[in-house]
């Protein structure tokens, strides 16, 4: 039986820039087996149905977003070099000196080229390079280049993931592989019972990007409620204390007023209940994640948030605990097996 | 097509008051389509029956301009903006307000640096607030003026976003001859302002498609940020840009029909700015999307350029879609 | 004194925390209505008979919740820290009194005396800014409130001036109540009336109320911005108190319907009701939400003047709420 360490190491060697998810072979592998249905949408969605044991039972939907954060080539120069933008949640900060993966006619190892100290000004060196002054190295002269990458082609980060002390975990993409993997392991656990409710399992598309993915699944599901699993800031020696968490501390659940009440509250209680570790996130508007796309889908639904803290998010080294991973997985098996939280008459 | 772009250009349309430009396109396209009706946006949407997948291409017709919002002791006109209006790129322009009162676009003063918006105005020469009230009504709004003229193969014209988009969804409609599909052409409102026409449209249509026919920038002049399409490379084929990233599909047939037909085209890869499609594709269940665009260098200038071989390649391209 | 007004600006309702205002609203409305409902969200949706079957769906709509505060961290000595629930100007908040969570505890936001401010140019970010409960340490605090809670400005309702009135939250109690005025009297025509959540952090509610209603035209309730505050009328004054209820041609979320707008104006002149053109394109309201929800509706928005909005304390007149419900019965008047 698949770990969740498996489910994560497995889902972070997949390539899946926003707007690229149907590049995706593994995710659907490894949810198939646990679910009765299992298809990718037109949006490029994969969504897993298992139904409940009775009839008229509620709409479940829980959704984890499976796109990362990508660049995109726009030139190929007469050097063979790659020109690029960002695509989707790139910030230049990370990119000097990182390998990368270019998904031309085939997956290409990459570096983003930078200068040495030797040739740089101290001037040159204490301000951080825009992201059009950047350039990727495939090794390639400009004419073979050019058969192999188009413009337009996506770039993600090549990182392979390893182990940290403590269960602690590192990698790139974790954000938010992480959390299909603790949907995937939740699934697994639950996979010999019956379920109280028809539930929608949705590794979404987008949301490095505007989040379509996940509006498009909620519209088109309609769920009676939603759980949406992501990752929130883990607390590290730079960040804020109010808006990152400790690795190890948990899961995160969230409260805001964006999310249902009724919903929140339900977490929190079997979090509570059944000693599973938790912390609570307040967020004082929106969430910056997709229940805030789910919450205003058709006439609205009662959406809850429950995230892994995780740190350096949106690099190649995010880092993340095993231990909130299993924390998160147990609190949706609790939630599903509860039959959700909101009861209408 | 230097004619029927300046005549069209020459039509006002600010966004939220496109009625004029409605009404001329209107005029336009009524041979050539089954049905043509307003939304209660005020987009202008033509239907020609088809068999096959609902197609939607979309042309906003609204231009980006100012509004009156205040009138000072002194008769000067304060303005807000419609749109993204660059102060460096429009200050000192001779404006014409919907009534057709005109008056010169001001911007702050010479000691300062950088124009800034929350300083500018309208002068339309009046003596004090009374007259120019009389004039100006509060929430009128005004549209900037500009010369539309040809130099060599490009056309030069303060309204080539998105008058040249409109002029060829325009053409698409007046040479396809058999539509391969259920086609909705609408020329959409309020783009300037944040996409909005296209938001309720693209909901009431429920179109499996969806392509915008819009301008995207060229950085191919001096100290321009380089951009990936160029002025006489052809139609722009939209990858994505900051508003939505297209369909695979998409991109590959309009590439394939392309290469097949020998149009021009090039991959448009844009670090900034959105189309219509971006509010389309949050819509519903999905919808898939792409663009087709006009290079267009100097864009929300008096003096926007694009070249008339690449507006060929896009009608060229989108009539080709239509009948494939 | 306006009993009604008064109660509802009282109650605590921050946004996606509307239980309070929603009760009350309910209690108020439910013998005059149809049919009634609330959604998923927590939007009221009412639905009244008027004298006769509209041929158009009508929706009148005003927001429940208010700007608010929210507790994000409890720190090791006891302070209460905290974000803003929609938007506040940090600058505000030193030295106010607050209520903090359902059991309405009492807290100030700390000011720093003025003798120990080392840069007294810097205005405060909220980051800096913490609510003091008394508690002797994180233990102690931990007891009375929790990481979530919403913080409330207390703030009493007081009738003051010449037939002026200051409260917490007249953003959009003051919608609330003329909406509420409007419902109970008999109605031209069909029509729903809809109290909806969220909206101070983006317009949640109205999006959801108005994919359940569907409307074809939509009249928006409103508290706006005045800024009267200079002898001299300038740009920045957008409208002014006791000038009558304020009609927008265009603000940061909707430009409105060109010929609703017209015949709102008319309505007011042909009434002999006192209204004013917002003079200014600035702020934004559910309009845009509703106007862009599915297959579009025409919108208009019809607002209380208002000084210094979102804050703890705000100021209204009595006589622009009144003008404003009998220029919305006008309106209505003039639709069939």
């Amino acid at each position: 039986m698949k770990t969740l360490q498996n489910f994560l190491f497995e889902l972070c060697g997949e390539q899946l820039p926003s707007g690229f998810e149907r590049m995706s072979t593994g995710a659907k592998e490894l949810l198939a087996p646990l679910v009765d249905e299992c298809y990718t949408d037109r949006s490029g969605n994969i969504v897993g149905y298992r139904r409940a044991a009775l009839a008229n039972a509620k709409k479940v939907m829980v959704e984890a977003h499976l796109d990362e954060i990508g660049l995109m080539v726009t030139k190929i120069d007469d050097n063979g070099f790659l020109h690029f933008t960002n695509l989707a949640g790139f910030s230049p900060e990370i990119l000097p000196a990182t390998s990368v993966t270019v998904r031309g006619v085939r997956p290409l190892p990459g570096v983003v080229a930078t200068l040495p100290p030797h040739l740089l000004s101290p001037e040159e060196q204490k301000k951080p390079l825009p992201m059009d002054k950047m350039v990727i190295d495939i090794g390639y002269s400009a004419a073979r280049a050019r058969e192999l990458v188009r413009v337009g082609d996506p770039i993600v980060l090549r990182q392979s993931c390893a182990d940290l002390l403590n269960h602690r975990v590192c990698g790139k993409a974790l954000d938010n592989r992480a959390g299909v993997a603790v949907i995937l392991n939740a699934l697994n656990d639950l996979v010999k019972m019956p379920l109280p409710v028809n539930l929608y399992v949705v590794f979404s598309a987008g949301e490095e990007f505007n989040g379509f993915g996940a509006r498009h699944a909620a519209w088109e599901i309609a769920p009676d409620e939603a759980l949406v699993i992501d990752v929130t800031h883990g607390a590290s020696a730079q960040t804020p204390k109010n808006k990152a968490f400790p690795l190890g501390g948990g899961v995160m659940i969230g409260v805001a007023p964006v999310l249902n009440g009724e919903v929140t509250a339900c977490l929190l209680d079997l979090a509570a209940r059944n000693q599973i570790p938790y912390g609570r996130e307040a967020m004082s508007g929106r969430t910056g994640t997709n229940s805030d796309g789910i919450a205003v889908s058709r006439a609205g639904v009662p959406v809850g948030l429950a995230s892994i803290p995780l740190r350096y998010m949106h690099s190649g080294c995010e880092v993340v605990d095993l231990a909130d991973m299993q924390a998160c997985s147990r609190l949706i098996g609790r939630y599903v097996m509860q039959g959700g939280a909101v009861h209408y008459e | 097509m230097i004619d029927a772009i300046r005549e069209l250009a020459g039509v006002s349309g600010v966004s939220g008051n496109e009625r004029n430009i409605s009404e001329y396109i209107k005029g336009q396209i009524l041979p050539y389509v089954d049905k043509v009706y307003e939304d209660s946006l005020g987009n202008l949407v033509a239907v020609r029956r088809g068999e096959g997948s609902r197609v939607m291409l979309m042309a906003h017709m609204d231009q980006i301009g100012l509004v009156a919002s205040f009138v000072d002791d002194k008769g000067f006109v304060r303005v807000a903006p419609v749109g993204h209006v660059d102060p460096k790129t429009t200050v000192g322009r001779p404006v014409v307000f919907e009534n057709g009162e005109t008056g010169v676009f001001i911007c702050g003063s010479k000691e300062k640096k950088e124009p800034e918006l929350k300083d500018c105005y309208v002068d339309i020469g009046a003596a004090d607030r009374a007259e120019a009230l009389r004039r100006v009504e509060i929430g009128q709004t005004a549209s900037f003026l500009s010369n539309t003229f040809e130099t060599g193969r490009k056309i030069v014209s303060g309204a080539l976003d998105n008058r040249a988009g409109c002029y060829c969804l325009m053409e698409t409609l007046r040479r396809v001859k058999n539509n391969s599909c259920e086609l909705y052409a609408v020329f959409t409102v309020q783009e300037e302002v944040g996409l909005r026409g296209a938001k309720v449209s693209g909901f009431e249509i429920a179109p499996d498609v969806a392509i915008a026919v819009d301008v995207t920038l060229s950085g191919d002049h001096p100290d321009a940020r380089e951009t990936t399409a160029v002025l006489g490379g052809g139609a722009a084929v939209k990858i994505c840009d900051r508003s939505a990233i297209c369909s695979r599909g998409i991109i590959e047939d309009l590439e394939n029909l392309a290469a097949r037909r020998g149009i021009p085209v090039q991959r448009d890869v844009l670090a900034s700015g959105g189309t219509d499609i971006g509010s389309v594709q949050l819509l519903g269940k999905g919808v898939q999307v792409g663009g087709v665009s006009i290079p267009v260098r100097y864009c929300h200038s008096a003096v926007e350029m694009a070249d008339k071989n690449d507006i060929e390649a896009v009608i060229g391209l989108l009539t080709a879609y239509l009948e494939k | 004194m306006n009993k009604q007004l008064s109660y509802l600006s009282s109650l605590f309702g921050a946004s996606g925390s509307e239980g309070d205002v929603r009760q009350a609203v309910l209690n108020e409305i439910r013998d005059y209505c149809t049919r009634i409902q609330v959604d998923r969200l927590g939007n009221i949706i009412a639905y009244k008979r008027g004298s006769v079957e509209a041929p158009f769906t009508m929706m009148l709509s005003a927001h429940m919740d208010e700007v608010a505060l929210m507790v994000t961290a409890i720190d090791d000595d006891g302070y209460l820290k905290f974000d803003t629930v929609g938007g506040i100007d940090p600058r505000i908040l030193p030295g106010k009194h607050v209520v903090i969570g359902r059991r309405k505890l009492h807290g100030v936001i700390g000011a720093l005396a003025p003798h120990l401010a080392e840069d007294k140019e810097k205005a405060p970010k909220v980051e800096d800014l913490c609510i003091d409960i008394g508690a002797r340490d994180k233990a102690d605090a931990e007891e009375h409130a929790t990481v979530g809670d919403m913080v409330g400005f207390d703030t009493g309702y007081q009738e003051f001036g010449e037939g002026l009135v200051r409260a917490k939250a007249l953003d959009d109690r003051a919608g609330c109540y003329m909406l509420i005025e409007i419902l109970k009297q008999d109605l031209p025509f069909d029509m729903y009336f809809t109290f909806t959540v969220m909206e101070e952090i983006g317009c949640v509610g109205a999006a959801a109320a108005a994919y359940e209603v569907r409307p074809q035209y939509a009249l928006i309730l409103e508290g706006t911005t005045a800024g009267d505050i200079h002898t001299e009328k300038d740009q920045t004054s957008v409208c002014r108190l006791n000038g009558g209820p304020v009609l927008s041609f265009m603000d940061n979320a909707a430009i409105y319907d060109r010929d609703f707008y017209r015949m709102a104006l008319d309505a007011a002149r042909g009434a002999g009701i006192p209204v004013q053109i917002k003079e200014a394109v600035a702020g934004g309201n559910e309009s845009g939400a509703v106007q862009q929800a599915l297959g579009g509706c025409k919108v208009l928005a019809i607002s209380v003047p208002c000084r210094y909005i979102h804050s703890p304390v705000s100021v209204a007149s009595l006589e622009d709420i009144e003008n404003g419900i009998r220029l919305t019965q006008a309106i209505l008047n003039q639709m069939l």
